[in-house]
């Protein structure tokens, strides 16, 4: 993203890109916790401090965090550490963010491939699972079949509706 | 002692990464094959959700 973008038009651009930062002041408890001697949580915050790298306080953490071979192969076995401060987020048609078990209906009448399936316009879809490793993608269940529905053709339902 | 039992005592009932002492519940640190004191941690739903990328 280009430095010059003022906050709220980065609070657009991620959005736009489907994407949310990491609280960076959230995580500066991780100067104190780095140090903890159990290496569950040496692991944790070695990751944490490699998403924020760009962020030269966590830089500086992590020049000083030391860990055994082991537990940075431990740390390290993720491919997590690669990624940077932002997390991918299943988001409908409207931009609302979309979680696990939510509802939500199609805002399009799906032609679902090898099948006689009655996907219209208005079917309620409950208990969507989201796809992990695809933000444009969840999973839900019309007449009985689990099927695979693309998040720009779906809106979540209010939960009070 | 169960392993939920041996973090918490360990923490003092405190997230491991920031302290707080909302809503906690034991992470066990992927990869690892059995988890034990060592591969676990205790975290509050703010820090896992965002370990987990979830928020």
């Amino acid at each position: 993203m280009p430095k010059t973008v003022p906050c709220f038009a980065a609070t657009v651009w991620h959005r736009l890109k489907k994407k949310a930062e990491l609280d960076q002041q959230h995580w500066h408890c991780l100067t104190e916790s780095m140090w903890s001697e159990v290496p569950a949580v040496q692991v944790l915050a070695w990751r944490m401090l490699n998403r924020l790298r760009n962020e030269s306080w966590a830089a500086d953490n992590l020049d000083m965090l030391y860990l055994t071979d082991e537990t940075l192969a431990w740390a390290k076995a993720t491919g997590d550490h690669e990624n940077d401060g932002s997390v991918d987020l299943h988001r409908d048609c409207n931009g609302a963010i979309l979680q696990n078990g939510d509802t939500v209906v199609l805002t399009k009448s799906l032609d679902v491939k090898g099948s006689t399936l009655n996907a219209r316009l208005g079917t309620v879809v409950k208990n969507i699972r989201l796809v992990a490793d695809n933000t444009e993608q969840i999973e839900g269940k019309i007449e009985g079949q689990t099927i695979v529905i693309l998040t720009k053709y779906l809106r979540k339902q209010n939960e009070k509706q | 002692m169960k392993l939920e039992d041996v973090i918490r005592s360990r923490s003092g009932n405190y997230c491991e990464l920031c302290k707080s002492q909302q809503d906690l519940s034991v992470y066990e640190v992927p990869p690892q094959d059995q988890s034990n004191a060592e591969n676990s941690a205790l975290l509050c739903s703010n820090c896992l959700a965002q370990v987990e990328k979830k928020s």
